[in-house]
């Protein structure tokens, strides 16, 4: 259960950067959270989610690039970027039914947790 | 044509056609009556009766007059009616023993047998087009009839009736649209293919013409839909414009006008999400913004590359179900609930089982709010409206009947159709008790994961299920997330919660549940309702939306 919860906050870590990416725009991302993109980049890895792991990295590449340009094109960060909400949206609820299945398997000795 | 001869050419049914019989019949009854003078103008001829003149021109539509209606009027018909008495009168008689026979045909509406067959198609749109071209393809006609100036289209089916008259301006149809309806465009396609104007081999190519889809316009739109979306991403949330909303309406105008069904729906949610945000309300939430635009964002995508009718229509959806008709159906309905789509519909749906198949079918009566005002009129109240396929009982009732449906029209989605050509007959009150629902029924919690949540089931249908539960909790009222929770608990100790998110529309659920609640502690009973629900995750825990609940076999 605990890798679960484990796995559910980095999910909840990717959604949240996510989040933020979409409320400043690529146009004006801060320093702070390209940091933080990069760190995700490196822990989607470690969690074995490679390819969330490659898109972020190559997002994050993408977008520290254009703050030395005055002219960029967003279309291939906007696909990455869709890409990666649809993919983190994905791996959430399989990741839900997985500890659904798990919570109610086990709950004939235990009281029902919740993930959140 | 002179004055003379449109004179002769006009009869009883071009006046009606004209305006309505009401006032052709005044004008008779008013002929002998009214004293008119005459005099001949440049335009045509200057009818002076009682205060009012009256200016008649060649073709009659154009004709004025000084009295306030703003269209044909009764004078100008009397007009008409005196000058066919003063100048036909000896005339007729005449032509009476010489038996003239005015031509009939194409050449006597030549703006009927000429009109673009191009202009035909775009009215009609692809598939009706499609659908009328067959028809006269197979040689069925609607119903023709011709005299001089008028020629009289029947569609049976639809109960519509089309008088074409020369000029087409002046055509009248029985569904009353002035300009040129559907219908008159079917009317003209039939009869340009009756008079042999239009061959069958122009049919088809035009047929398949009208089918072909402009898929470089499809990948412009695309663009123009990227290109937007990417501007969004770019700019960011917090510097949005509060044009955006008007923006995505806009696009949603564009997406109608290219046949994208799902694309209209998705940008006016849009154009409903960021409204939320520009006036802060609380229901507005960030994370949901991001998704739908995001979902959309890679579905314009697809759409810029798309060059196949079955991968458009996948991404595109259909404004209008096809509804097929299938073989009779033995329905239960099993309740219903109540919906308010930010898409801009409101209505119930009702759950139905159809027990010879043991598959589930939903009826949705709906209405648009799209174009009501915020705080105008709303949708009326829709139990005490009548069922449908013609079922004595009220909408209230519908809910909970067992009946045979004559001629369903189902789409793909198991949704049935409220054609006027299916017809119920009415068994009873639906019941648990009568049937074995063993295929969807649960007292064992763990077994729903298998059957309805492991493939990612979307359709409601699909996790549609009865619940059985061995004890029942307390009921929690969570005020921060405004939702209502009713812990159920298998023989194993399972859970599974009933869960309702507080709203206008399911205020009533949850005083139904709260009530049962009460109800039991009163008695303090241990009986516990059969649940009949919507299955679903929330945050890892196996919950039901309640669609209905039955105590000791009977509704609550």
């Amino acid at each position: 259960m605990e890798k679960f919860k484990e796995m559910k906050l980095f999910l909840e870590e990717l959604n949240e950067l996510l989040q933020h990416l979409f409320q400043c725009g690529f146009s004006s991302v801060p320093e702070t959270l390209l940091m933080q993109m990069k760190k995700i980049s490196e822990e989607a890895k470690d969690y074995g989610l490679f390819f969330a792991a490659e898109e972020m990295k190559a997002l994050f590449e993408t977008l520290e690039e254009s703050r030395h340009q005055f002219q960029t094109s967003f279309e291939e960060p906007s696909k990455r970027y869709a890409t990666l909400v649809q993919y983190a949206r994905i791996a959430e609820k399989q990741l839900e039914l997985l500890y659904a299945r798990e919570l109610c398997h086990e709950s004939d000795s235990a009281s029902g947790e919740s993930i959140s | 044509m002179q004055g003379l001869d449109y004179l002769k050419a006009i009869e009883e049914e071009y006046l009606i056609g004209l305006t309505n019989k009401g006032t052709v019949k005044r004008a008779i009854k008013d002929l002998e009556k009214t004293e008119i003078q005459w005099e001949k103008t440049e335009k045509g001829m200057l009818l002076k009766m009682e205060d009012i003149e009256c200016q008649l021109v060649w073709p009659l539509g154009e004709s004025t007059c000084s009295c306030p209606s703003r269209n044909i009027c009764k004078h100008i018909i009397l007009g008409v009616l005196f000058l066919k008495e003063q100048f036909l009168g000896k005339e007729e008689e005449k032509q009476e023993e010489k038996t003239e026979i005015l031509p009939l045909g194409k050449e006597a509406f030549p703006s009927i047998s000429e009109y673009p067959i191009s202009k035909l198609s775009r009215i009609l749109g692809v598939k009706r087009y499609k659908q009328i071209a067959n028809q006269l393809l197979k040689g069925t006609f609607p119903g023709i009839t011709q005299a001089p100036s008028v020629v009289t289209v029947i569609f049976e089916k639809e109960e519509i009736t089309v008088k074409l008259l020369e000029p087409m301006e002046h055509s009248a149809c029985s569904c009353h649209k002035k300009d040129i309806c559907i219908h008159k465009a079917e009317a003209i396609l039939s009869c340009q293919v009756f008079w042999g104007c239009v061959t069958k081999e122009i049919l088809e190519e035009t047929k398949a013409e009208a089918e072909a889809i402009d898929y470089e316009e499809l990948h412009r739109v695309a663009n123009s839909f990227q290109n937007f979306l990417m501007e969004c991403f770019t700019i960011g949330l917090a510097r949005s414009s509060p044009f955006v909303p008007e923006s995505m309406e806009r696009l949603s105008i564009l997406a109608h006008n290219a046949g994208l069904a799902d694309f209209e729906r998705n940008f006016r949610e849009l154009a409903e999400e960021y409204l939320t945000y520009f006036k802060r309300n609380v229901t507005f939430s960030p994370a949901q913004l991001m998704k739908k635009l995001t979902d959309v964002f890679l579905k314009s995508k697809k759409l810029s590359l798309v060059n196949t009718k079955e991968a458009l229509s996948e991404i595109a959806g259909e404004f209008k179900s096809s509804y097929e008709e299938t073989d009779t159906m033995h329905l239960l309905a099993f309740g219903s609930r109540n919906f308010n789509s930010k898409s801009g519909y409101e209505g119930t749906i009702v759950y139905l089982l159809e027990i010879k198949k043991m598959e589930w079918f939903t009826f949705t009566k709906a209405k648009p709010t799209f174009y009501e005002e915020e705080k105008g009129r709303r949708a009326g109240n829709s139990a005490y409206a009548s069922s449908p396929f013609g079922l004595f009982c009220p909408f209230s009732e519908f809910s909970r009947k067992e009946f045979l449906l004559y001629h369903p029209r189902v789409n793909r989605n198991n949704r049935i159709s409220s054609s006027e050509k299916s017809r119920g007959e009415l068994l009873g009150d639906s019941s648990l008790r009568k049937y074995d629902l063993s295929k969807f029924w649960y007292d064992d919690f763990y077994e729903i994961f298998d059957r309805c949540l492991a493939k990612g089931q979307e359709e409601e249908q699909e996790r549609l299920i009865f619940v059985e539960a061995d004890r029942m909790e307390e009921s929690v009222y969570n005020e921060k997330t405004q939702t209502y929770s009713l812990p159920l608990y298998d023989k194993k100790n399972r859970k599974l919660v009933i869960s309702v998110r507080f709203s206008k529309e399911e205020k009533p659920v949850i005083q139904t549940l709260e009530r049962m609640e009460k109800e039991r502690e009163e008695k303090q009973s241990n009986s516990i309702p059969i649940f009949l629900g919507i299955v679903f995750l929330k945050e890892g825990q196996l919950s039901l939306y309640p669609i209905e609940m039955w105590k000791d076999g009977d509704y609550i």
